[in-house]
This record gives structure tokens, C-alpha cells and sequence, in this order.
């Protein structure tokens, strides 16, 4: 029966209505089908939402971002890019899955991320080495480029992050009572270390 | 609920701000040159600095920065730095630089909020028990006698139901103690670490995939002016389903 809530998340999504108004109902239906009261739901929506807050942190950088490209930001990062012979879209887009990688392989998953980076500079460096090689740009490819470029930054976080950090410990945390954690064998010490790793990061 | 109500029946326009023309910002970049970059830079490597250097320092016995939540205060105070920085730079007022993230915030629009709400609506799927039903269903269809189809099953499962949750999070305790528990690692002795590891990779794969990841998937199209609010989603289904089919092989052949 809870089913039908998922179900109706999933024909809102796929009938493109706005997707907010989807999520409500569908979380308004799946609470109801579970018997639970209206004031119940209402708390359930109000509590989460605020312990989920730190998703809108990236609402902090936009001041930054905002008055930097007023100036030019993302017309500089195109400039420089066209500068240097042999940039490519396909390169500089392979170069940051690198370093974003590579960064978050070590821990540093707040280096990069959408608002800092990609659209200030990832993106537009992408458009300005195929505008250098093949003039301008139809809006179909401008478009695919930035998805691309939205797209690199968050294959590089996702499968960075989890080579170092040990995946085990930190999936479990704040689950240590499942009964998986019984064949999780040496996640001890990582599993404490977890539960403050999960604390800090956004999940996913 | 009144916010999703006025969003959700299109009563939002975006307002209009005195935006700069493009021969405004291209005197201004030819002023600043790649000055430009620093502040914009100064964000992620401040950010990683102070996470980094702040762990330990205290002030009067209480922690200067919360343990508990340090990369989100240290991003927070280099975004005011880098504010600093920036405003200096372009001798701009504060007043500009709330007008501007007013206009990027708008051209966001109703998706800013939308992490936070398909975080609660995770929440409640939780609650009313909906992994365990899916956990259940999947018990009941999957043959359990051969190894590579309940390794199949686990990584589709992880998959599918983190694309359902938005969080590969949300869905690894409910699959792996639903299927890879009794079956891959009771069943056939699978190494609980590498499966694990791999489990959430494929759960990796299904965020790639899904709109209810919205702040992977739909707030970067908003930011990037995409007309299409799936453009991000279509870019990364190709990358999620190679790299799924590679995780399934990966756990079959490795994780004994």
C-alpha cells in the first residue's frame, strides 16, 4: 500500500509536473496510506526539513558568485580558455573529473561543486575551448557542454570520495543497531569515525 | 506548504534587477583580468584550510568551530571572506552583491528548496516502511541458488531504490540487510567489506539517475540557465548504467 505513494512521486516526475508540488503529495499521500494523522505528517515534513537545512548551505556562495560575474567572471574564464592551443571541451572537462576526483579521493569533497565552480568556471571554460575551435556554438551543443560540465562534477565527487575513506563505516553510521553491522566485520573504530564523516556530508 | 503551493501552480515570475549588459561585464573583465579568479577560488581552498586547520582549536575550552558540522561552518566563513575580497576588488557595494544573489537565487527559482524538501519526503517514506516492502518484494522474486543473479538483484535493487530515496544512504541499510545479508554474504560467503564498497557504488549509479537527488541533479541545471531541468540527468545516464553493469561484474567476480 505505501507503494502508491513512491508510485505517485514517480508519475509526477515523469509527467514533468512542477516538482515540488509532487513531492508534497506524494509525501502527504504515503504518510496517510501508513495511518498516521494530518499533524503527524506536518511535524514529520517540518522536522526534516529543518534538519536537512545544511542542503541549502550552497545559498551562502551566491553572493561571491553573484558579484563576480557582474564583473565578468565567466566572460575571463572563457578569454583565458581560448588562449591555450589544444584546450578542448572533452580535456578540460576530463581534467577537472581529475582533480575533483582526485581531491575528494582524499577527502577534500568541498573543493569543487556546482555554484563555486562549475558555473562560474568549469562550464563556461568548456563553451569558450569549443567556441575557439568551432566558432559559435548552436544552442543544442552549448547546452549539452554544460550539462556535461554539471555532470563531471558530480561522477568525480561520487566515485571519488568512497576509494580513501573506506565505505563500510561510514554507510552504517547512525544504523549501528541494524543487523547488517553484524557481517560488517572491522567497523569498529571506522564506524565512530563515520557517524561524525556523515554528519558532514551531504548525502547522496 | 504555502511556498510549495505558490510554486507548484506557477506563481513565480523572476523580477528584474538592472542586470549588467555583456558590454559591461566585458570592460569590467578586461579592468580585473584574472584578478577575477582569486575570490572564486578562495571559496573551495579556504573552505579545505580551515576544515583542515580548525579541528582541534578551542576558545575558552569550547570548540571555535562546531566539530560536528566543520566543513559546513568552514565554507561558510570563506564565502564571507571571499565576499570581502570580492567587494574590495570591484569596489562594489554589499547592497550589489545581495541584488546580484537575488538574481541568481531567482533564476534557481522553486529549486533551491527542492533538496530540502525531497529530503523530507525520504524521511517519510522511511517511516511508513517503504523500503521494507521493497526489500520483501525483491526476497520473493529473486532466485537465491545462483550467485551471480542475487548479486544481480542486490546491485538493480540498490540502484532502483536510491533512485526512489534520492540517497544511496537511505537505501544501503534497507537492501543490504533485506538481500546481500541473507543471501550474499550468510548464503555465499561474500566478503562484507568489498560488498559493501561495491553496494554502494551501484546505489552511486541510481543518484546519478534520479530528479530526487535534487541537489546533484536539478538544482546545476537551474544554475546553468539548462531550459531542460533533466539535462544534467540525461548527460549522466549513460556513465550510470556502464558503471552499474561494471559494479554487478565487479561483486560477482571479486567480492568472495
Amino acid at each position: 500500500m505505501v507503494l502508491i505513494g513512491v508510485a505517485v512521486v514517480i508519475l509526477g516526475f515523469l509527467l514533468r509536473i512542477n516538482p515540488l508540488l509532487t513531492v508534497t503529495v506524494g509525501g502527504l499521500v504515503t504518510g496517510l496510506l501508513a495511518h498516521e494523522s494530518l499533524s503527524t505528517i506536518l511535524t514529520q515534513f517540518g522536522t526534516a526539513f529543518t534538519t536537512n537545512r545544511y542542503m541549502s548551505i550552497f545559498i551562502l556562495t551566491l553572493p561571491v558568485i553573484g558579484i563576480l560575474e557582474r564583473h565578468g567572471l565567466r566572460e575571463q574564464a572563457e578569454h583565458l580558455v581560448k588562449r591555450i592551443r589544444g584546450a578542448t571541451t572533452g580535456r578540460i572537462l576530463n581534467i577537472y573529473l581529475l582533480i575533483r576526483e582526485v581531491a575528494a579521493a582524499l577527502g577534500l569533497t568541498s573543493f569543487g561543486g556546482h555554484p563555486q565552480m562549475v558555473r562560474p568556471l568549469v562550464a563556461p571554460m568548456a563553451e569558450g575551448a569549443a567556441e575557439a575551435r568551432f566558432g559559435e556554438l548552436t544552442e543544442d551543443v552549448r547546452q549539452t557542454i554544460r550539462a556535461h560540465s554539471a555532470a563531471v562534477d558530480n561522477i568525480g565527487l561520487f566515485f571519488g570520495e568512497d576509494i580513501l575513506s573506506g565505505v563500510c563505516g561510514h554507510a552504517f553510521a547512525g544504523q549501528s543497531h541494524s543487523p547488517a553491522v553484524d557481517g560488517c566485520p572491522g567497523l569498529g573504530a571506522r564506524g565512530a569515525g563515520g557517524i561524525r564523516g556523515v554528519a558532514h556530508r551531504q548525502l547522496r | 506548504m504555502v511556498l510549495v503551493v505558490l510554486a507548484g501552480f506557477g506563481g513565480l515570475r523572476t523580477g528584474s534587477y538592472g542586470e549588467a549588459t555583456p558590454e559591461q561585464r566585458g570592460a569590467a573583465r578586461q579592468r580585473y583580468g584574472s584578478w577575477l579568479l582569486l575570490p572564486a577560488v578562495l571559496i573551495p581552498v579556504l573552505t579545505v584550510i580551515f576544515s583542515e586547520t580548525m579541528k582541534g582549536v578551542t576558545v575558552a575550552s569550547k570548540a571555535l568551530f562546531d566539530p560536528k558540522n566543520i566543513t559546513l561552518v568552514s565554507l561558510g566563513v570563506a564565502a564571507v571572506i571571499a565576499l570581502i575580497v570580492a567587494l574590495g576588488l570591484t569596489r562594489s557595494t554589499p547592497a550589489t552583491s545581495v541584488r546580484e544573489s537575488r538574481r541568481l537565487l531567482e533564476a534557481i527559482g522553486w529549486a533551491a528548496v527542492l533538496p530540502q524538501m525531497l529530503a523530507t519526503l525520504g524521511t517519510i517514506f522511511t517511516a511508513a516502511g517503504v523500503g521494507t516492502v521493497i526489500a520483501h518484494g525483491a526476497q520473493a522474486i529473486i532466485p537465491t541458488h545462483s550467485l551471480f543473479w542475487v548479486v544481480f538483484a542486490y546491485c538493480i535493487g540498490m540502484a532502483l531504490f536510491t533512485m526512489i530515496m534520492g540517497n544511496a544512504f537511505a537505501a544501503f541499510p534497507v537492501m543490504t540487510a533485506g538481500i546481500a545479508l541473507p543471501f550474499l554474504i550468510h548464503g555465499f560467503g561474500l566478503n562484507p567489506n568489498r560488498l559493501a564498497a561495491i553496494g554502494m557504488f551501484a546505489g552511486y549509479c541510481g543518484t546519478l539517475m534520479t530528479p530526487m537527488a535534487a541537489n546533484f541533479n536539478i538544482v546545476p541545471a537551474a544554475l546553468l540557465d539548462l531550459p531542460n531541468k533533466y539535462g544534467v540527468i540525461k548527460a549522466q545516464v549513460p556513465t550510470a548504467i556502464i558503471l552499474l553493469a561494471v559494479n554487478i561484474v565487479l561483486m560477482y567476480l571479486f567480492a568472495r
